[in-house]
């Protein structure tokens, strides 16, 4: 297992090499989301990172509309001496393909959570597909069933900083009167517990992140077994340099000790997120009222009711006639069987039948409210 | 003369509000099936509502376009094959996709036409290219798209364009908000967004200063002073949001930008338009603050709903007309309470909305009475000009 880190000035390079980082990433303001360098000093580090047998990938992670798109397009295809291109939008993915020579590596950090999401791309690009680095959704049991399968390099974010939310906008500076490059703050929403989430605002627009980082270092063995080749770690929201240290050291030495002392001197508290498990999908049954969910079966549905008298349905199903046996099922799920003895239509007449799209009456059932589901039986 | 005229694309998050829609003069409705969309707690449609829906649609000229824009994972794709075969058996006319893997299967299994969801925040030429290869025939933009460069992309790429008019928006950019996901256990981009953005947040800067705002919650999208971008640059649709808001809602929208629409289609001219009688319609809607977005240039601070959530409310849904006729009379299902001083407006599906005096109102089973119960039916005599599926509101009398 390799380890990926951010380069972000000349005097880590030693470091990274010594601690026996093989990749390093280069984040240009323009094109990354979170980029501090300029086109041509990311040149300048990829010369020396090249020379000292590093591999250097771009970093083009940010969005771009049509015009900025084209305006900052042309200056890659000018010149890019890197030898991969890490890139997230579709369209800067099929530019990359078709305009320099450089391996790619998939940013499929937001969706792409099933293979053949993953497939489509290795169909359109080939051997220049060379790394993808997956979403922190997937738990690990889904990337050791994909690794066989894949056939590419897999990344993950080991450590770093988990973003949950990016705008255009600019959302930050409109609340204060300070002019700079960079807005940097904290919020605390009033859904309590959630404080402390890191926000930015750069030329990409706001960025939110979560209020801890996303660890997955503490599972090294289990990244190592499901089949990760690259593990990522983002260290630059750190408030001190000197983590580049501690962090180089685990990185050369990834056993507990030099875990902890990374941990300690971390700025924020680390979470495995969905690396065990991703149920974020469970509690989607409770979001509506199951029992009002229609069935096959279902023929009917109650508009009002008059006590002792009738009740007032619609037909949305199967058509209904005097004789029919139904079941009624009330949003509160309780539900009872009864035969009806008479129908009537919209003009409170007696008829033999009711179809779909209707409005008739059938003779009343207590605890059936408006809403209470009518089946066949 | 008929001039080009971009189709009118509106929400339909269940059967009913389909109708509605498409009674209105939607050109076509997007909705979804129980599973794979983005609103899991729509009341949707199951499988023989899509048929009916469909089927309603197509006698009426209009067209059913199937969500299928979730993010999914491995295990939600195992009923996908069958769920889409089954959509091309009742003949829908695309299905809205955001992920690559969706689109795959959606080609492997059945002809139906491919639309990509604004989720995939396709922004430029080449990401509409990359979708193309997969098969898309129309791409719905990501709401950071200006009509004038949608417009280019258009024509450059001969992919259709769609673009968001009105409704609802995300302040991130689609696809990319996993707040949800990470702070309710909630899979926001499989149907499960839990709408953190409209909340309050304090805000503390580098330097100390602190700051409550709803920094995070955007103004609502107001399109129909911008249709003659949209018309002069060709977009072919035109969509409304709005799967989770009312009938009244869905009436009101697709009546006014149907009648604007079929204003430039019939005069080929946006001269006399009658602008102000259109914003005075929808402003009868509950709604946010209103903003353009990025429709003429990229969206600014300006944009920021910086309020809590309320509603702005002078009409209600009253009801919604279940049948009318000469003989039988109107019924009406009441989702709201009126008297005979309420004054009540028929949203009618072309012409002049019609005042409904509120007069010889009886139950049911004809039994009279001097107030509406939400959720009860009531009886109304015949009014020239009423019909099945017509859309009732109500003035609210401020307290």
């Amino acid at each position: 297992m390799k380890s990926v880190v951010y380069l972000t000035q000349a005097s880590d390079l030693d470091l990274w090499q010594r601690s026996g980082v093989t990749d390093v990433i280069l984040a240009v303001k323009d094109f990354s989301r979170s980029g501090t360098l300029s086109f041509e000093e990311a040149i300048n580090l990829n010369e020396k990172a090249t020379a000292l047998g590093l591999n250097v990938s771009f970093d083009w992670d940010a969005l771009m509309e049509e015009p900025r798109f084209l305006m900052l397009s042309k200056k890659l295809k000018d010149h890019f001496p890197f030898k991969a291109c890490r890139v997230r939008d579709a369209g800067a993915v099929v530019w990359v393909r078709e305009n320099l020579n450089c391996d790619i590596h998939l940013l499929l950090e937001s969706g792409h959570h099933n293979l053949k999401a993953i497939e489509s791309w290795q169909k359109r690009l080939g051997a220049r597909l060379k790394r993808v680095a997956l979403s922190p959704e997937l738990p690990q049991a889904t990337i050791k069933l994909w690794k066989p399968q894949l056939g590419l390099e897999i990344e993950i974010l080991g450590l770093g900083p988990l973003l949950l939310f990016h705008s255009p906008r600019p959302l930050l500076s409109t609340l204060t009167s300070d002019k700079k490059e960079e807005w940097i703050a904290e919020g605390a929403s009033e859904e309590s517990p959630h404080k402390g989430f890191p926000l930015r605002e750069n030329s990409h627009g706001t960025l939110m992140y979560h209020p801890k980082d996303l660890s997955i270092i503490e599972r090294w063995n289990e990244m190592r077994e499901v089949g990760i080749d690259y593990v990522r770690f983002d260290h630059r929201q750190q408030k001190s340099h000197a983590i580049v240290g501690l962090l180089a050291t685990f990185i050369s030495h990834p056993v507990e000790s030099t875990r902890n002392t990374l941990k300690e001197n971390w700025d924020r508290e680390w979470m495995r997120g969905y690396w065990d498990v991703n149920k974020s999908d469970v509690l989607f049954d409770k979001l509506k009222n199951q029992n009002l969910s229609h069935s096959s079966r279902q023929c009917a549905v109650v508009l009002e009711g008059k006590k002792d008298s009738w009740l007032a349905i619609k037909v949305t199903g199967l058509k209904l006639n005097p004789q029919s046996q139904i079941e009624v099922m009330n949003p509160q799920g309780k539900s009872k069987t009864i035969k009806l003895h008479w129908l009537k239509n919209d003009a409170f007449q007696n008829v033999e039948e009711l179809q779909m799209g209707e409005i008739g009456f059938i003779p009343w059932i207590s605890g059936s409210p408006s809403k209470t589901k009518i089946s066949l039986v | 003369m008929n001039h080009f005229t971009p189709e009118l694309l509106a929400p339909a998050g269940n059967l009913d509000k389909l109708k509605t829609a498409i009674l209105y003069g939607a050109d076509a409705v997007y909705c979804a099936g129980q599973d794979y969309g983005l609103r899991a707690a729509a009341d949707n449609f199951t499988q023989e509502e899509l048929a009916v829906g469909v089927q309603f649609a197509h006698e009426r000229g209009s067209k059913v376009y199937v969500v299928l824009n979730g993010f999914l994972h491995d295990e939600d794709l195992a009923g996908l094959p069958k769920f889409i075969q089954f959509l091309d058996s009742i003949k829908v006319d695309a299905v809205i996709v955001s992920d690559p893997g969706v689109a795959l299967l959606v080609k492997e299994h059945s002809t139906i036409p491919l639309h990509v969801s604004t989720q995939a925040s396709v922004l430029n030429l080449h990401g509409v290219k990359a979708w193309s290869e997969l098969g898309a025939t129309r791409v719905v933009l990501g709401r950071e798209v200006t009509v004038h460069d949608a417009g280019t992309l258009q024509r450059t790429s001969g992919i259709e364009m769609e673009m968001f008019v009105h409704g609802a928006m995300c302040m991130a950019y689609s696809g990319h908000c996993v707040i949800s996901n990470f702070t309710q256990g909630r899979d926001s981009n499989r149907g499960g967004c839990a709408h953190s953005c409209r909340f309050s947040y304090d805000i503390k800067f580098e330097d100390g200063q602190r700051e409550s705002s709803f920094f995070m919650s955007s103004k609502d999208l107001e399109g129909l002073s911008v249709l003659p971008r949209f018309v002069q640059e060709g977009i072919v649709s035109l969509k409304v949001e709005g799967r989770m808001k009312s009938e009244l809602y869905a009436a009101t929208t697709t009546r006014v930008y149907r009648q604007a629409l079929d204003f430039w289609k019939n005069h080929g001219s946006w001269e006399n338009a009658p602008w102000m009688k259109w914003q005075e319609e929808m402003r009868k809607l509950p709604h946010r603050d209103e903003t353009t977005a990025s429709l003429i240039a990229p969206a600014g601070s300006d944009s920021i709903y910086d309020e809590r959530e309320h509603v702005d409310q002078s009409w209600a849904m009253a009801g919604v007309i279940l049948a009318a006729s000469s003989e039988r009379g109107v019924m009406i299902e009441c989702r709201h309470t009126f008297d005979q001083t309420s004054q009540l407006e028929v949203l009618t599906f072309k012409g002049d909305v019609i005042e409904l005096p509120v007069r010889e109102m009886c139950a049911p089973d004809f039994t009279s009475i001097e107030k509406t119960k939400p959720s009860s039916l009531i009886r109304f005599p015949w009014i020239e000009g009423l019909a099945a599926g017509q859309v009732i509101r109500l003035k609210k009398v401020r307290s």
